[in-house]
């Protein structure tokens, strides 16, 4: 008797952190478009960076990615606040755990790379590496939290881009990385954007 | 009465998830032992390294302590029935681990590691990221507080000479292993001492 109470305590204790899971893989949609939004900024501080736009007159060696990255992180702040106030939906520990992991990485990232970059201790392919080795780091705790294959996937391709990035040339380096951003950022942001509509349309449906 | 039911609604959920974190912490703190191992580990790798010369001290001694570490998991922790805040914070440490394994495995085999500081660094901020991440989910001060030590030495590692980096990375793994490991492991027996009298 007191076994089978155990047994269907153990049983809805797992249906619990299941639905749970669920749902923060449902949210986690909904913030789709800040995956797309950094792949695009990525893209855009690339090409600042490399002279493909602005010229010298921008001061592209030294201010493309500051300035890039911080723009994109008012931007993302600013629609982010928005939306938390329209959609109003309570803070989850799931919820709660990827905000966390997502805000850490982005703080480690500019606590290295901005005094890496001012030093000019770090040369390019090692500042590649390390950027695509911590996005991997949240890609690959988020997947594993969410139980999301496509995440942790998008987590493989960042370790294999850095590790490709430290062993090949700065060209190899490179396109390493374009390769890694449009295949995890791009591509996975409109995938997760599009299971977030059919998921809002099923939604309406049953609604 | 629909404003009352709702607010009852949201303060039940409010105390669930407080006593989830309260939950999560009690088991990060059964958890101490594996900070003062991989203190005392990254100094056998560090100093081996540096005065033996010898170039597979890191990645030795890393899998070293990283089967030391899977064995403690399996005993401690293989009967705990699993949490979401656990799995979180488990997903954080195992993500950390394997982007450490494969980032400086690569530098250190690619040669990029000739400036000590790039290695100093980077390993202090990643660090500070999967610290920082536990301690927001946690709400555990004193984790934070590693959080910022490491990004600090980070900062040390990435502007100040040689030894101003390796002192900085040296004394953040004293007080973010070491002293925060054994704070977490006296936490620890506490709560057990109390759970074991409520239990008579």
């Amino acid at each position: 008797m007191e076994n089978q109470t155990k047994d269907t305590e153990l049983t809805e204790r797992l249906e619990l952190i299941e639905s749970m899971i669920a749902e923060g893989r449902r949210s986690t949609t909904r913030w789709a478009w800040t995956i797309l939004l950094w792949g695009v900024a990525f893209y855009v501080a690339l090409a600042w960076s490399s002279g493909l736009f602005g010229g010298p007159i921008w001061g592209q060696h030294y201010m493309a990615w500051p300035v890039t990255m911080v723009g994109t992180w008012l931007l993302n702040w600013a629609l982010a606040t928005r939306m938390r106030q329209s959609a109003k939906a309570p803070m989850t520990t799931i919820r709660r755990a990827i905000i966390s992991i997502w805000v850490a990485m982005g703080i480690s990232m500019f606590a290295l790379l901005l005094p890496l970059g001012l030093s000019g201790r770090a040369d390019q392919q090692v500042c590649v590496a390390v950027v695509m080795t911590l996005l991997a780091t949240a890609n690959a705790a988020s997947g594993i939290l969410l139980k999301w294959k496509a995440q942790i996937a998008c987590a493989v391709v960042w370790w294999l881009a850095a590790w490709t990035s430290l062993f090949g040339t700065d060209t190899q380096s490179l396109i390493a990385f374009l390769v890694a951003i449009f295949c995890c950022q791009i591509v996975f942001g409109i995938y997760a954007m599009i299971l977030e509509s059919r998921g809002r349309r099923q939604g309406a449906v049953n609604a | 009465m629909g404003n009352n039911a709702k607010d009852a609604e949201l303060t039940e959920r409010l105390v669930l998830i407080e006593s989830m974190i309260a939950e999560g912490r009690r088991s990060a703190e059964g958890w101490g032992w594996t900070f003062v191992l991989w203190g005392v580990a990254y100094y056998v790798a560090f100093f081996w390294a540096g005065w033996g010369h010898f170039a597979y001290a890191w990645p030795v001694t890393v899998v070293a302590a990283g089967l030391v570490t899977t064995v403690g998991l399996w005993r401690h922790g293989g009967n705990r029935p699993s949490t979401t805040l656990g799995r979180a914070i488990g997903s954080t440490w195992c993500a950390m681990g394997i982007s450490m394994f494969i980032l400086f495995d690569a530098l250190g085999f690619g040669g990029h590691l000739a400036d000590i500081r790039i290695f100093l660094a980077a390993a202090s901020a990643m660090l500070g990221c999967a610290n920082f991440a536990c301690s927001v989910m946690l709400k555990w001060k004193a984790e934070f507080g590693c959080a910022l030590t490491w990004w600090t030495a980070t900062v040390i590692a990435s502007f100040g000479s040689v030894n101003a980096g390796i002192l900085a990375f040296l004394v953040a793994i004293f007080l973010c292993q070491i002293v925060f490991g054994i704070y977490a492991m006296i936490l620890e027996s506490r709560w057990r001492g109390h759970g074991e009298a409520a239990n008579g």
